[in-house]
């Protein structure tokens, strides 16, 4: 080591103790500098964190919810027409096939032949299926008789397929499966249920099917599952299609891992390319890139949150290198009074900033990386990465430059000064503001934002997220300006003992431009959060209100293995009051006046379980309109006796009585030959476990003849064991109607306080009777405008289904929105519907609803009823989904960051009160000398203060608040969109509560203050501040 | 060879000041000698000394430190100036140290700023001036006498020409008085240094010799 070199070490040594010195020295300004650029750093690099990490949790959920769609098929292909290839192929091209692939962890292998099916039943109902094998099938199904099959003549069969009465399905039964040229006969070895028939592992098979034809016979049928060996059995030129099919598995892929899958995907698809039997088709890329364009929205709000707090960050910082610069204006004079050249000095100067600025990167990071940690959990999907990448320390290094742009600003005001304006303590009062033009076109571009986001409307880009932060800050700085001549206009003219604090308090405000820069950036800070408090608010409102409307009910559930009618039975029993369950059920009708999907639902119990739509009919109102004028008549018992009156009977007309027992099935008691004059007629009923008492029936003799009469109902009794009791029946007028007639009956009704009389009369065979309004025909619907075909007037609104059956309608009232089915579709009493179209329980799954009000127990109950539940959704889940889209991760980030800023504000506040104590205390000392009272000194002292501070308050937060007003109509919430009503006029509660606690959080910093400039005003400080 | 100091037909008016805060100073310091500025309160001895270290531009006549004239001299002149030849004590000692740093270290800071390399080393001049026991404590931490010390001899570490001080023992008592003006004593006669001192205490000022009376703004014959 030579000895210059050894020089220059001790030099570079002592230089660096000197800034540690410093450092210390000044220990409270430089840890308010490291905690105003880490802040700000911090503030810049959430965004690239946050945005990796919620896209990591986008991809994660996307691929959860596409299932198969992001899966990888390799299926072997005759050529452009036809993906059939001869089945005897199928292990050739499973041999070529890989057993995994990145991301994939496994493979199904599967063969499907289309095939008609038939039994010894039904020789002759040939109804069109597949005979399908897919690896690992057994355990993927719930087997609910029998066992999965095995050897090359056993199959399944779905239980649906299973339970069809009349076809012979059964456990046991042989099946005959005909294919292309040959048919092989399978026994029943099992009979299957597809709990979640939309999992991936199905690979979208259209699986299961549930389609049957016209007048109740079966078009086609759920798969029958078999062996690899029972498929080849059909010859080798039996037509199949043949596949390898890999599931992603979501759980497992992380963002990192995208571009090797999508090498994986695109190697295979180029080793595939030039060969005609096999193709690969995989929707990875499509799904990736469709969760990344989604992102780059998300991305864009959060560079826009982002920037603004970075300049508010910007402004403290400043203001607080401002203060660091002026605290070593007295070294910066002593440098150049030693004659230091102006690039040492400048070097002098910034080194001791810069050296913070960098200890304040990676404490940025390291605070970014945290909030977004924290962050993540309460918002993203559980167990997201929190990644801290190149693009997150690239930002904390632009960040860390415009720090240095700020601290270069800072300095060079005090560098440009001569040593005697160093040395001068007190600033100049005249020095300007701001320029005015500058306020002036803030407040332009705001105006220009604002006018520019309410033309756009809905349309508006994330770009107009800028509006809020450019109206806050215009109105910001204006109001500044306002501040000192408000201020002077409530300064009493005479200075009377008590108006002295005040008076001292007014002029300071006055004066000091220090204070009003820091009133328009807290004023900035408190604005952007109260804006952001109060979006946020009114966000979480409509997410509430969404998910309300989307879900239907607080939590909702599958029902397995269950029918609407035995559904609507086990929520009876389960909750006999109707306070918190409900049976539900969506259906689309295959043909009819109505079209749209169908909301079905229990309408006596909705007002208590549902949830109201926003913009639509309160649940209370679409109970009533739905239910019917009368209740249910509900009893148990073995027998019911009737009294009849019949003045004139023509041809033998039996009484019938129709019921629903407690499974919701329909039943019909025959009660004997109706015969005139005053009778009873007694019918035994299956109901010792309760049944719905639905009417009177006048069926047919078996001569099918022509029947007439006209008969009053005066009471019914019910036996039960022996017992026999009165059944209460209605008596109003309407509280009886005619039942739906059968080929041409005809019943004229009427309930009255003697009974209720019908006059019917039917031919060939039809027949008609009197039914309880309490399902009452034309069904009432509510239903949607969008909802309902117009066609001929003389058309009659109906629904109908697969099999061809038909129900008419009444729509009681049209709605702009429905709950779940939304802009476009109809609500309808379950109950009813599901008795008028008994096919019902073919095409849809039962649902059971539960409402707030549901006890913790209410799922074993439901168990206990005998209900088969898997959660469908809920409205917490619904919101945390909407949630992670974009606007709302947008939104949160600026709430974080917006109660961020406002802290970082406090904190230059309280820096910058600090930093003035000293000179204050010589002001303070003087008053003291002046004659004045410690009280009227520390109370001026406290009232600059809160003036200074309740002037950032009276501007920050009202401003705030007319920025979530004016943009709320058009800020996006959603990444879909929806048709309920969203807030418009923004609850200012949030705001509120800000304001209410900064002012206490003031209060306590001006007291604080206060006292501070008060023990440190002694009388010597009077010779030094001479000076 | 050209004087430490020599001013001729100095005056000086405050921006919008009804009379002149200096009017017709003369005044020689030759190299190695040393003068003091005494005067009533407000008489223009701390203007004076400002004009004189080039800290104010004065209304007329002419300064030349070290044979340069600073009416004439450049910013960088002036700075290499003061490098070189021109020290100044000023009355607030804490303008005249980095308060966080040690005796050496300030002492360490004038000589890398006026790119001394020789000389004696600042642990020896602290030693030779009898501030060896304090050389290493913080400089914030010294009494008021010591500081004072402290400052002169960072003032005069890179060996100036000439060395301009304001009262220098406005604050202190006798014991350190006495020393601060025993320093000033060495520094004029054992470094060669010219020093050109304002203070009110007329004791200093016989103990320094060269008395100069100014008094609104004039020197008194
Ligand atoms: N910055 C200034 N602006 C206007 N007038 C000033 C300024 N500084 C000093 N003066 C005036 O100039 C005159 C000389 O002041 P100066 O400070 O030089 O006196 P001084 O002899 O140093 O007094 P002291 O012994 O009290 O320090 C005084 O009348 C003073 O009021
Ligand atoms: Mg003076």
């Amino acid at each position: 080591m030579t000895g210059s070199e050894d020089r220059a070490g001790a030099r570079w040594l002592a230089a660096s103790r000197l800034v540690l010195l410093a450092v210390l020295w000044r220990r409270g300004l430089a840890a308010a500098l490291v905690v105003a650029a880490a802040a700000g750093i911090a503030v810049v690099a959430i965004g690239p964190i946050w945005s990796r990490a919620s896209l990591e949790s986008n991809l994660r959920e996307t691929f959860r919810t596409v299932g198969s769609d992001a899966g990888l098929r390799l299926f072997a292909t005759a050529g452009p027409d036809s993906d059939d290839v001869p089945v005897g192929l199928a292990q050739q091209a499973w041999d070529t096939a890989p057993r995994s692939l990145p991301g994939y962890p496994s493979r199904i292998r599967g063969i499907r032949i289309g095939v008609h099916l038939s039994t010894a039943a039904a020789p002759l109902a040939a109804a069109s299926s597949a005979l399908v094998y897919r690896s690992d099938a057994c355990r993927r199904v719930r087997i609910v008789q029998g066992r999965c099959p095995s050897g090359e003549d056993e199959v399944m069969v779905s239980r649906d397929v299973s339970g069809l009465t009349g076809y012979g399905y059964r456990l046991g039964a042989e099946v005959t499966a005909t294919g292309l040229a040959e048919q092989h006969a399978y026994r029943i070895s099992g009979v299957y249920a597809v709990d979640d028939p939309s999992s991936a592992y199905w690979f979208g098979l259209g699986f299961p099917v549930r389609s049957t034809g016209g007048g109740g016979e079966p078009l086609a049928f759920d798969p029958l599952i078999g062996t690899v060996a029972g498929l080849q059995r059909f010859s080798r030129l039996q037509p199949a299609s043949v596949s390898s099919d890999y599931l992603l598995d979501p759980e497992r892929v992380r963002l990192a891992d995208v571009p090797r899958i999508e090498a994986a995907v695109a190697a295979l698809q180029r080793r595939y390319a030039d060969q005609q039997r096999l193709r690969v088709v995989s929707g990875f890329g499509p799904v990736v890139a469709e969760v990344q364009r989604r992102q780059g929205a998300t991305d864009l709000g959060g560079v826009l949150v982002t920037l603004q707090l970075a300049l508010l960050a910007w402004a403290v910082l400043f203001q607080i290198a401002t203060d660091a610069a002026e605290a070593r204006a007295a070294e910066v004079a002593l440098l150049t009074l030693r004659g230091a050249t102006r690039l040492r000095t400048a070097v002098f100067t910034f080194t001791e900033p810069l050296v913070l600025l960098m200890g304040a990167v990676p404490l940025g990071i390291v605070a970014g990386w945290s909030a977004v940690l924290l962050l993540a959990p309460t918002v993203l999907l559980p167990g997201t990465p929190v990644v801290l990448d190149a693009a997150a320390v690239l930002a904390a290094v632009a960040a860390f430059t415009g720090g240095a742009a700020a601290v270069a600003l800072a300095g060079r005001r005090v560098l440009r000064r001569s040593v005697l304006q160093l040395w001068q303590r007190t600033e100049r009062s005249a020095e300007p503001l701001r320029p005015f033009a500058v306020d002036l076109a803030v407040a332009a571009v705001a105006v220009a934002a604002v006018v520019a986001l309410l033309v756009a409307g809905r349309s508006a880009g994330p770009v107009l997220l800028l509006a809020p932060g450019l109206l806050v800050a215009a109105v910001g700085l204006l109001g500044v300006r306002l501040v000192p001549g408000l201020v002077r206009r409530f300064v009493p003219p005479t200075r009377t003992a008590a108006s002295v604090p005040l008076f001292l308090a007014v002029r300071q405000v006055a004066r000091r431009p220090a204070g009003l820069r820091l009133v328009a950036v807290l004023a900035v800070a408190l604005g952007l959060a109260s804006f952001a408090g109060v979006a946020q608010g009114a966000a979480a409102t409509d997410r509430a209100a969404r998910a309300a409307a989307d879900v239907g009910a607080p939590r909702t559930f599958r029902v397995l293995d269950s029918t609407p009618g035995r559904t609507i039975a086990a929520v009876e029993r389960a909750d006999p009051e109707g306070r918190w369950a409900m049976a539900a059920t969506t259906w689309s009708p295959s043909g009819g006046t109505i079209t749209g999907r169908v909301l079905a639902v229990q309408a006596d119990r909705y007002a208590a379980v549902g949830l109201t739509a926003s913009g639509g009919p309160a649940v209370g109102e679409l109970g009533r309109r739905l239910g019917s004028p009368v209740d249910a008549v509900r009893f148990r018992g073995d027998r019911l006796t009737i009294a009849l009156t019949a003045t004139t009977v023509a041809g033998r007309p039996v009484v019938g009585v129709d019921l629903v027992d407690a499974t919701g099935a329909r039943r019909q008691a025959t009660a004997g030959v109706l015969r005139e004059g005053r009778r009873t007629y007694a019918a035994d009923v299956p109901c010792a476990r309760g049944c719905e008492l639905v009417g009177l029936a006048w069926l047919p003799a078996v001569d099918r003849g022509a029947i007439g009469g006209d008969v009053l109902l005066t009471g019914v009794e019910v036996g039960l064991d022996g017992a026999a009791s009165p059944l209460r029946l209605p008596r109003a007028a309407g509280s009886w109607v005619a039942a739906p007639p059968v080929s041409g009956a005809v019943d004229r009704v009427r309930a009255g306080r003697e009974g209720v009389q019908d006059r019917f009369r039917s031919a060939d065979g039809g027949y008609g009777g009197v039914q309880l309004a309490s399902r009452p025909l034309p069904l009432p619907v509510i239903a949607t405008a969008s909802a309902v075909l117009r066609g001929d007037v003389d058309d009659v609104p109906r629904m109908e289904d697969q099999a061809g059956d038909v129900v008419p309608v009444r729509v009681t009232r049209f709605a702009p929105l429905l709950p779940v089915v939304l802009g476009t579709g109809a609500v309808v009493d379950l109950g009813a519907l599901d008795y008028r179209l008994g096919s019902l329980f073919r095409e849809v799954e039962p649902q059971v609803w539960l409402g707030s009000a549901a006890p913790p127990d209410a799922l074993q109950r439901l168990r206990a009823a005998g209900l088969r539940l898997r959660v469908l959704d809920s409205t917490g889940s619904e919101q945390a989904r909407l949630a992670r889209q974009g606007p709302a991760l947008s939104l949160l980030l600026l709430q974080v960051c917006g109660a961020a800023g406002a802290v970082l504000a406090m904190l230059a506040t309280a820096i910058s009160i600090s930093s003035t104590a000293r000179r204050r205390s010589y002001e303070a000392a003087a008053m003291l000398a002046l004659g004045l009272r410690r009280a009227q000194v520390g109370g001026a002292a406290v009232l600059e203060q809160v003036l200074l501070l309740a002037a950032a308050v009276a501007l920050g937060v009202p401003a705030g608040w007319l920025a979530a007003v004016v943009t709320l109509p058009v800020l996006p919430r959603f990444d879909t969109a929806t048709p309920i009503a969203l807030i418009t006029v923004p609850s200012p509660l949030p705001a509120l509560a800000l304001a209410g606690a900064f002012l206490l959080l003031v209060l306590v910093a001006a007291l604080v203050g206060a006292l501070a400039v008060l023990r440190s005003a002694h009388g010597s400080r009077l010779r030094e501040g001479e000076e | 060879m050209t004087d430490a100091l020599r001013c001729t037909g100095l005056g000086h008016r405050y921006p919008g000041a009804e009379s002149d805060a200096l009017d017709g100073v003369d005044l020689v310091v030759p190299v190695g000698g040393a003068a003091v500025v005494v005067g009533p309160s407000g008489a223009g001895k701390s203007t004076l000394l400002a004009v004189l270290a080039g800290l104010t531009r004065p209304s007329r006549g002419r300064v030349e430190v070290d044979g340069v004239d600073l009416a004439a001299a450049s910013d960088s002149a002036l700075r290499a100036l003061r490098r070189r030849s021109l020290a100044v004590a000023v009355q607030n000692p804490f303008r005249n140290l980095l308060p966080y740093g040690s005796a050496l270290d300030n002492l360490r800071l004038v000589r890398r700023t006026a790119g001394v390399r020789g000389g004696q080393e600042p642990a020896r001049l602290l030693d030779a001036l009898g501030l060896g026991d304090i050389a290493s404590s913080p400089v914030h931490t010294l009494s008021g006498g010591e500081r004072q010390r402290v400052a002169l001899a960072s003032a005069v570490s890179a060996g100036p020409r000439l060395l301009l001080v304001d009262e220098p023992t406005s604050q202190l008592d006798r014991v350190s008085r006495d020393r601060v003006v025993a320093l000033l004593q060495r520094i004029t006669g054992e470094l060669g240094t010219a020093v050109l001192a304002v203070t009110h205490d007329p004791e200093v000022a016989a103990a320094l010799g060269g008395v100069v009376r100014l008094r609104d703004g004039r020197i008194e014959q």
